[in-house]
């Protein structure tokens, strides 16, 4: 108690210095007064009197000082003084201030922008109630080779809620395509049917309205929606009224009851109703998604190990629907929904540490070069009685004040390319919902890097001072004296690690920009350029029957081939980029087996449109689409699979209705489809990883029912160019029908295909090439520094005759050992930590020479243009200034 | 500055309450004086390091301090015990008897032996 009223004292004793400074002043003064009274009447002179008061005292400074820690808290108060004289220092020269600020708020604050996406993508991106509890049950099926099995079945669901005892709350649901009929439109929307439940227990608050009830899931209820908040602001304008509004949603009357928060972390565009999970649905339709929160204390381990004991007594119950090889797993929900982008942002952080590290490098060069300029400040302050101690603080002070600038101005860096960002980024990089912004903990973040910058870039000159013998620099004569070799070696050494780690970061740029070049110009199987494709829907009420459809069809491609600019044209369903997957029979092998294929149906001409090489026999003709044909086309991967080394040629491939879900359809499965020609595989999404599936062709004429179709037409120009001909075209033959969002295959490839690449690889590539600026500039910085230091050494060289390119050889030959010192080290580290990038490149190893070869000569180059300068400087030294020059 | 001084500070202290509970009200030479008669030459002072002591009592609440003016009209800064600071002379001088006299216990046999 009495130490903090203590406390409070010395604080308040570091305010209103001057008053106490003269009222403890006034206090000795009287107290000498006092003494000298009493020596003069023991009899001594007055001047004795006052020596010996003065004596007996210890000395008016001596005590003052030692008053003055008492008053307040020294520390603190030396503390603040080395901070003033910090900022002096650093006002006094702009010139490194600003550079440094620069370098520092460069690195700090592509960290911090990065780390603000990490944190809100990542670290919190949910805003759900006890979100460190929510889980997800995952189940794999071992026996299909490992795939995720995650839905259940009404009944299992329920087995779990019922019999688990991990889960304080449970909750579940299942996709739902919903048809919003009404006002002369019909749309089709996304739709999710889960258990009342679902919003209370996430936590989550509705914006508008209320959230589901229990009873609104009861069979027999008033059916009622809620809205996401997209489809609230694109289909209803943000009307603020829409609750209580009815929408026939499914033919039937549904009551919007509310709208949900923005920050729905999933599925953020669909339109959710209740449901009801009950028995009475058969156990084969496996749909269901549970999700629920673990009870206090329970670790994901524990309720996986709960939900094993489940699956194994369910497994003895009912062994048809829990196969021994499928196993569950309680994963966390923010891992489950988050976990696949880890990787990426993990890549990008590391690599703006890396730029971080280059800035905390350059300054500590600009640091140990300040330094030597500032020996004999600090031989003049050790003389007069500062302790290493005291010298190193200020240097650490002075350090702090940089790295805190830095933050601060790194920070408000930060800020504008956290727009941009959010504009660049794939929203497939991005949680739905979450929020990047600049917040407390990125800003805690941001002062975190800072010390840990100010420690790293801080410590070179602090260690430099510890070391050094402070009397030494007075005793020289010249400035020609100033460095030693050591410290010389200790910036060379920087300037090495500098290079080095620029090598890592422009090997990675250099490696996605090889890869993706592999990926962009890979060989497809077909021709992505100049294709226009668009969908066209015939009115079930116009064209009902197959006649109708094919009749149309006909006129359309005959229509279509004839315009001006189309090379081509065909139609097929589904679009390019898909297939049905189909189980399959062929004649003359057991049925037994899964056998499956992708199924298209086309018109003629369709690989001759798409451009796929043919390989063995024929393609669709124009014969086969008017009589109906039953023949097929199949890729090189089914020929391979189902027939390996016999010729498919000929042989016949039926397509058997699964009773379940009515597909293929009906039509399809009287007689058998005769193989007719075998086409190169194509590759249809950017999934680089997996197998070309097997697929077969037959001709659309063959079924006929289906009201979608794409049309694909090869142009011999811009395929956008088109898009108005081929609407008149299409209004010509009936007003009604539209052009449904076409798009040039090669410009959609880009955008959605190739976006994630391309942004990974412009984050690391701007990293690497913000990395090589630094690097230039520290170059360019300790071999200038290094040749002023040489000036006197250089011109005795150039009055002794030396010639103009032998002194540059000199200058330009110390920068040209570190920087190959730089690449000797970064190459084998380089090569190491691609390893981390492998699963982002695409047909080149990541130990690539080509690459390697590349970024080292790259660095060399700038790095000796950097060099250059400084030594072209050196030649232009006049001999007699720089003898004279002390 | 060291350990020593922190013993020194503390008895300091201790002995500067004592005179002020002894002779009243003040100032900070008479203080000094006084330790130095009452101690003999034992402890020859630097009078400036009773100062810190005072300001630490002051500090903590345990004597006060006014101006004021002395016998012989100067004008001194006058220091007085506060309650808390009977108190803590009161707690102080117990420990201090205390700890001397194990101190004198423990120390005995060696001054025989020696």
């Amino acid at each position: 108690m009495r130490s903090v009223r203590a406390w409070f004292f010395r604080v308040a004793g570091l305010l209103n210095k001057h008053r106490r400074e003269r009222e403890f002043a006034d206090e000795l003064e009287s107290h000498l007064q006092l003494h000298i009274e009493d020596n003069l009447r023991s009899g001594m002179t007055p001047v004795e009197a006052r020596r010996q008061a003065l004596l007996k005292l210890g000395g008016i400074e001596q005590t003052k000082e030692i008053y003055r820690d008492r008053r307040g808290i020294p520390l603190f108060e030396s503390l603040i003084q080395d901070v003033r004289y910090g900022l002096r220092v650093l006002a006094k020269s702009p010139g490194f201030t600003a550079i440094a600020l620069l370098t520092l708020a460069l690195g700090i604050g592509g960290t911090t922008a990065i780390f603000s996406v990490v944190y809100g993508v990542l670290i919190d991106p949910f805003p759900y109630r006890d979100i460190d509890r929510l889980a997800v049950l995952d189940a794999h099926n071992t026996a299909e080779g490992g795939l995720n099995r995650a839905w259940l079945s009404a009944s299992e669901w329920l087995d779990y809620k019922e019999q688990n005892h991990a889960f304080d709350e449970v909750i579940g649901g299942t996709g739902d395509d919903v048809r919003l009929t009404g006002s002369g439109t019909t749309e089709d929307y996304q739709g999710k049917l889960v258990t009342p439940n679902t919003f209370r227990v996430l936590g989550l608050l509705p914006l508008l309205g209320r959230a589901f009830a229990d009873d609104d899931g009861k069979p027999g209820a008033p059916p009622v929606v809620m809205l996401s908040y997209i489809v609230w602001q694109s289909k209803f304008g943000g009307d603020p009224g829409i609750v209580g509004k009815t929408l026939i949603l499914n033919h039937q009357p549904t009551t919007v009851i509310g709208v949900l928060s923005p920050r729905l972390g999933f599925a953020p565009d669909s339109l959710w109703r209740p449901t009801t999970i009950s028995r009475a649905e058969g156990p084969g339709h496996k749909r269901y998604f549970l999700e629920g929160r673990l009870k206090p204390g329970v670790s994901f381990k524990q309720a996986t190990a709960d939900l094993a004991v489940l699956a194994k007594r369910f497994a003895t119950v009912y062994p048809k629907d829990h196969p021994k090889d499928v196993t569950f797993t309680v994963d966390s929900f923010t891992f489950a929904f988050t976990g696949h982008l880890r990787y990426t942002w993990g890549i990008l952080l590391g690599a703006v540490g890396l730029l971080l590290l280059i800035a905390c490098v350059n300054v500590a060069n600009l640091l140990l070069a300040r330094a030597t300029g500032r020996q004999r400040e600090f031989a003049i302050r050790a003389s007069l009685g500062a302790s290493h101690v005291r010298l190193i603080r200020q240097l650490m002070v002075e350090s702090l004040l940089l790295a805190l600038g830095g933050a601060a101005l790194g920070c408000a860096f930060a800020w504008p390319a956290l727009f941009g960002l959010s504009v660049v980024v794939p929203k497939w990089f991005t949680t739905g919902g979450s929020i990047v912004r600049m917040n407390a903990p990125v800003f805690l973040f941001s002062l975190g890097t800072a010390l840990v910058c100010a420690l790293l870039f801080g410590m070179a000159p602090a260690l430099r001072v510890a070391r050094a013998d402070l009397q030494e620099p007075l005793k020289a004569t010249s400035r020609g004296a100033g460095e030693s070799r050591g410290h010389g070696r200790l910036r060379s050494l920087l300037v090495v690690s500098e290079v080095a780690l620029s090598l890592v970061l422009l090997t990675g740029g250099g490696l996605l920009i090889r890869s993706f070049f592999a990926l962009r110009y890979a060989d497809l199987g077909y021709n992505p350029d100049n294709i226009l494709e668009g969908e066209v829907e015939l009115p079930e009420e116009r064209y009902k029957t197959a006649e109708q459809k094919n009749q149309f069809r006909l006129e359309l491609l005959h229509r279509a081939r004839a315009l001006p600019g189309v090379t081509s044209a065909t139609l097929s369903f589904p679009a390019l980029v898909s297939g049905w997957s189909t189980p399959i029979e062929i004649a003359g092998k057991p049925s037994a087996g899964n056998r499956s294929a992708c199924i298209r149906f086309s018109g003629d001409r369709f690989f001759e449109t798409i451009g796929i090489q043919l390989l063995q026999g024929r393609t669709i003709s124009e014969e086969d689409m008017v009589h109906a044909r039953k023949v097929a086309v199949i890729n090189r991967a089914l020929a391979t699979k189902y027939f390996g080394g016999e010729s498919p040629l000929g042989r016949q491939i039926k397509l058997p209705t699964d009773v379940n879900t009515d597909w293929p359809p009906r039509a399809l499965q009287q007689g058998w489809f005769e193989i007719v020609g075998v086409v190169a595989d194509t590759r249809h999404s950017d999934d680089t990883e997996t197998a070309v599936p097997p697929m077969m062709c037959v001709p659309y004429t063959t079924v006929g029912e289906f009201p979608y179709q794409l049309l694909i037409v090869r142009t011999a120009g811009e395929p956008e160019r088109l898009t108005n001909a081929v609407r008149r075209t299409l209004a010509d033959i009936d007003k009604e029908l539209s052009f449904h969002g076409p798009f040039a295959l090669r410009g959609m490839q880009d955008r959605m295909w190739y976006r994630k690449p391309r942004f990974v690889l412009t984050m690391l590539v701007t990293f690497a090439s913000l990395g090589l600026v630094l690097v230039s500039i520290g170059v360019y910085g300790v071999l200038s520094y290094h040749a002023s230091q040489r000036t006197h050494e250089i011109g005795i060289r150039m009055a002794l005759g030396a010639q103009a390119a032998e002194v540059r050889w000199l200058v330009l030959k110390a920068g040209l050992r570190s920087l190959l010192a730089g690449i000797a080290i970064g190459v084998p580290v380089s090569v190491a930590l691609a390893r981390i990038l492998q699963n982002r490149i695409w047909g080149i190893k990541s130990a690539d020479p080509l690459t390697l070869v590349a970024v080292s000569l790259v660095l060399t180059a700038v790095g000796l243009v950097a060099c250059y300068m400084p030594a072209r400087r050196a030649t232009k030294v006049d001999p007699m200034v720089a003898l004279r020059f002390e | 500055m060291g350990e020593k001084t922190d013993v020194w500070q503390g008895t300091l202290a201790l002995m500067a309450l004592k005179t002020l509970e002894t002779l009243g009200p003040l100032h900070g030479y008479g203080i000094a004086r006084r330790i130095e008669q009452t101690s003999g030459d034992l402890l020859s002072v630097n009078y400036g390091t009773l100062y810190p002591a005072l300001l630490k009592l002051e500090q903590e609440g345990y004597i006060a301090s006014e101006w004021g003016v002395s016998d012989n009209n100067r004008k001194a800064k006058y220091y007085k015990l506060t309650r808390a600071g009977r108190k803590q002379l009161e707690k102080a001088a117990q420990d201090w008897e205390q700890a001397t006299a194990i101190l004198a216990r423990f120390l005995t046999p060696n001054e025989e032996s020696s």
